[in-house]
């Protein structure tokens, strides 16, 4: 009896000190890569590099990419790179753009709620009110590849108000890559509320149709007026086949710019709802413990001449989401050329921002990762990140 | 023509052997020593023999890092016969042509739930992953086959604690219902901390667990206390009936020649041959002359023989001393039947001291289960997240003994160099844990713990993690795990082959060589490329999954 006490007393201390020790390292792992970078004032960067990730997803062969200002200036197929000065040289990597989550809630995630529970139609909110911008997720996220984000409430309100998409800069610091929008709408099932209007599937569709048709008649509130007139895209998310059917009923055609978002279950069946939105389909994080069913939607999307956005979920998801969730699409079925371009310039498109990043292009933003292979191949590493042209991130300087 | 030359080699043999003397001498040996020369391993290459299929022209990755760029693969039954750049099917052997193909071994997964049935309450060192398992879920095998998984770890489910023991299983394709098969029970014993509890409930979790194994120890000494109290005891049984006998034949010796003279029992039907004392008190039979003992009711004596036997037998145990003292030693009745002085003891065994026999333990099979592990006979699997219950883990393996390993162990890299001085083989559970935000007993989860304990030289493995689904992505897994290690201390391949059988203890399986069991895919291209398909699995020597049959 008494030696189990003091057992358990000694356990005690030991779980405090380990607790206490092992959070120290773990911070210090979080900051290191990303704190030590140096701020390269260099202009210039000439990068070559064993192969690139091409804007149709494909990778082309060696390659030498020029930026300057910020901005890929030139990108040339070149067997071999100019030995001088200033060019770093990746022989055996991968440039890929800057990995993109087209359904984030990084830098939202701690602040507790941030969806306002009380009224279902919101559109006047913005949820840029409630990002940390110097949120330690942002850091981590832009370790493993991720460079860009659209941050979205969280589905319990039928009109959401407007996403904010984000770019992870230096010091892991985010910035707004655009202004306002897109304008998030949702069907399902987290809508419902027992205190607050709607109360039901029918409740749901109801509201949102006679806000729409007042933003049609040029009542209302701003963004939904410009919702309604296509001055404003919209991202509609989904959660089941009926609610699919009711969203393309209210939002598909002219003029309203809708994109969807939804984890399809029977391909066939929807497909038919889906094409009348615009754009490429946002699909849900693909884990390793998805479904065989659907995992096959992407390829079978694809398939179908529908382009696809895996949704990365951080910070709730693992971090690689995103690759993970192409891989895994590619092994039921996906073409590996698409399955790249779901997790680059599709997300770009998505969030409205294709014309600055998404694709390594001459004029683009030079936001790109240093694959050591083909990111759709899960053991390449992350060697290095910029953004605008500079260096933020370098595995080499990563301490334990 | 070659049939009919080895038909004829053959015949020679034959005849040769029975030495029918046909052929010249020298013309025999010649033969015999050509036959004899060649292999068999060559004689089946050369003829196509041994009934299995060959694999040709494939890109071979061996597993154990090794690359046949242009090569053959054999099968025998459900072993693999040859491997190597010149093995071909032969003339008369059936072949895949696997031109352009990549072939591997069949991967493992060293941490596995697939087709557990879930939903299990309590669990104990009985517990059985062989008994939760669905044999029949061939839908979810064949997406395991898909994705070139052959073999799965399979551990038993339950809450924290003692789990129970786990199991082997190879995958297949329904064959009369059962698509898979256990080829490994009873591996290892499962025990999970419970690191997602709170620290109170793992404490105890724990002194549950140590007060278990004590328990353990202390039953087995209770056996063995009884066991020399048993051995005590029939040796005095014995020296009492050597005594007896001595006293017996004291009195024989001094009471002549009437023992010799007393006639045979007429009927030896129930006799003892080793029980021919005439004055001992046998219920059994008629027997003539005076019985010792208060008069009898019963019709006996020398003429109803056989209902009387009947009829004393069912009375006997009431009033007959013998059966008195037989049931006085609480059953073992054999061993006192066979006992020859028992029953003429028996009269003088009220005067004597008592002896009493040991009573037996309870046996309790759950202990034995525990006492395996406690013998280093069963390897002990400690599933532990957190820092401290790794090393309360620890502690438990070095206190009891046991052959411990790790399982799961997110925060292994805080506590490496421990880990490291047990030489604790680590499990690591999936490298798709949450990462950026996770508040539970994975919140300090980093892709770099393996080469943190590759560094300290800690053997490890990486498991799906127990999830039904997940062991479809055993490469997956391993690619996410190797890439975090920074000079790339395992190939993602080796990891979820090699390494997991060595873990594992399959010995011949895992890889592809000689003698190792058959289970071999065959993919379209490199299985580390996404894009990649699985064309056709082999397990045990059997095609189980064939791209072209799927959907």
């Amino acid at each position: 009896m008494r030696l189990d006490d003091r057992r358990m007393r000694r356990q005690g201390r030991r779980m405090l000190r380990t607790s206490r020790g092992g959070s120290r390292i773990v911070a210090a792992c979080l900051t290191a890569g990303v704190s030590c970078i140096a701020a390269h004032g260099a202009d210039r960067v000439t990068i070559a590099a064993g192969g690139v990730v091409l804007p149709d997803g494909s990778i082309g062969g060696a390659s030498t990419v020029v930026v300057e200002g910020g901005r890929f200036r030139e990108i040339s197929a070149a067997a071999s790179a100019p030995a001088a000065d200033g060019v770093v040289n990746h022989s055996g990597a991968v440039l890929c753009p800057g990995l993109i989550d087209a359904r984030s809630a990084l830098g939202v995630a701690s602040l507790g709620r941030h969806v306002e529970r009380s009224v279902a139609i919101a559109p006047e909110l913005s949820l840029r009110e409630a990002i940390d911008v110097r949120h330690r997720d942002f850091a981590s996220a832009l370790r493993t590849g991720v460079t860009a984000a659209l941050i979205v409430p969280a589905g319990n309100n039928v009109v959401g108000g407007a996403a904010q998409a984000v770019r992870i800069g230096a010091g892991g610091e985010a910035e707004w890559l655009r202004e306002d929008g897109p304008l998030v709408m949702t069907l399902g099932q987290s809508v419902l509320e027992f205190d607050r209007e709607p109360t039901s599937r029918i409740g749901a569709v109801t509201l949102l149709e006679s806000a729409l048709s007042q933003g049609k008649r040029g009542e209302g509130p701003a963004r939904m007026r410009a919702a309604a007139r296509g001055q404003l895209d919209v991202l509609m998310m989904c959660e089941a086949a009926e609610d699919l059917a009711a969203a393309a009923r209210l939002l598909g055609g002219a003029p309203i710019k809708a994109r969807l978002a939804y984890t399809p279950t029977d391909v066939e069946a929807e497909s038919a709802w889906m094409s009348s939105f615009e754009g490429p389909v946002v699909l849900d994080t693909m884990t390793f413990a998805t479904t065989p069913r659907v995992l096959r939607t992407a390829g079978l999307l694809a398939a179908g001449g529908k382009e696809v956005v895996f949704a990365g979920a951080l910070p709730y998801a693992p971090a690689d989401s995103l690759r993970i969730s192409a891989a895994l699409a590619v092994r039921y079925g996906l073409d590996a050329s698409a399955a790249r371009r779901a997790i680059t310039i599709n997300p770009a498109k998505v969030a409205g921002v294709a014309e600055r990043v998404g694709s390594i292009e001459k004029g683009k933003d030079a936001d790109f990762v240093v694959f050591s292979g083909d990111p759709l191949r899960l053991e390449s590493r992350v060697l290095e990140v910029y953004v605008k042209g500079v260096k933020v991130y370098d595995a080499a300087l990563q301490t334990e | 023509m070659t049939f009919k030359q080895l038909r004829r080699a053959l015949r020679l043999r034959r005849e040769t052997n029975s030495r029918s003397g046909r052929l010249p001498t020298p013309y025999c040996f010649v033969i015999l020593l050509i036959v004899a020369s060649t292999t068999v391993p060559v004689q089946g290459q050369l003829f196509g023999l041994g009934g299995g299929e060959t694999i040709e022209h494939a890109r071979i990755l061996t597993g154990d890092g090794r690359v046949i760029e242009k090569g053959g693969i054999s099968i025998r039954g459900d072993r693999i016969g040859d491997v190597g750049a010149d093995v071909k099917a032969g003339i008369l052997g059936k072949s895949f042509d696997a031109t352009g193909k990549t072939v591997t071994p069949g991967f493992i997964d060293v941490y596995s739930g697939l087709g557990i049935i879930s939903g299990g309450g309590a669990a104990n060192a009985l517990s059985k992953a062989a008994d939760g398992w669905d044999a029949y879920a061939a839908d979810v095998f064949q997406d395991a086959l898909r994705n070139g998984v052959t073999t799965v770890y399979v551990a038993p489910r339950g809450p924290v604690g003692v789990l129970g023991t786990s199991a082997i299983f190879s995958l297949g394709r329904p064959e009369s219902g059962r698509a898979g098969s256990a080829i490994k029970e009873d591996v290892a014993l499962h025990v999970n901390l419970g690191s997602g509890q709170s620290a109170l409930a793992r404490i105890n979790t724990f002194n549950n667990l140590r007060r278990q194994l004590r328990e353990a120890l202390e039953y087995r000494k209770s056996l063995e206390d009884y066991k020399a109290d048993l051995e005590e005891y029939e040796k005095k049984i014995k020296e009492r009936a050597e005594k007896k006998a001595k006293e017996e034949a004291e009195k024989a010796k001094s009471g002549g020649e009437k023992k010799e003279a007393d006639p045979k029992p007429p009927d030896k039907k129930d006799e003892k041959p080793a029980e021919p004392k005439p004055d001992a008190p046998k219920p059994e039979g008629p027997r003539p002359g005076p019985r010792p003992g208060p008069p009898r009711p019963s019709p006996g004596g020398a003429d109803g023989a056989t209902g009387a036997s009947e009829d004393t037998a069912g009375e006997a145990p009431s009033d007959d001393p013998a059966d008195l003292f037989r049931s006085l030693m609480s059953g073992d009745e054999a061993m006192f039947a066979d006992a020859p002085p028992a029953p003429g003891a028996a009269g003088d065994a009220k005067k004597e001291e008592e002896i009493k026999k040991p009573a037996e333990p309870k046996p309790d099979r759950g202990k034995e289960v525990l006492l395996k592990a406690l013998d280093r006979k069963l390897p002990v699997r400690i599933e532990a997240h957190r820092s401290e219950d790794i090393l309360n883990a620890l502690e438990l393996a070095q206190e009891f003994n046991l052959d411990l390993i790790l399982e799961g162990a997110t925060e292994a890299y805080l506590v490496a160099d421990e880990i490291a001085k047990a030489k604790a083989p680590v499990v690591l559970g999936p490298a798709q844990r949450p990462e950026l935000r996770a508040d539970n007993e994975f919140r300090r989860h980093v892709a770099t713990s393996a080469a943190r304990l590759s560094k300290v030289g800690v053997r490890w493995a990486v498991g799906s993690g127990g999830g039904v689904q997940e062991s479809r992505f055993v490469l997956a897994n391993a690619q996410l795990t190797a890439g975090a290690l920074e000079e790339s201390g395992a190939s993602p391949l080796e990891l979820v082959t090699t390494r997991a059988a060595r873990l594992l203890g399959l010995e011949g399986a895992g890889r592809v060589a000689r003698g190792a069991r058959a289970d071999l895919v065959i993919w379209s291209g490199d299985p580390h490329d996404p894009s990649s398909v699985v064309e056709r699995v082999y397990a045990g020597g059997k095609v189980v999954y064939e791209v072209k049959a799927d959907k």
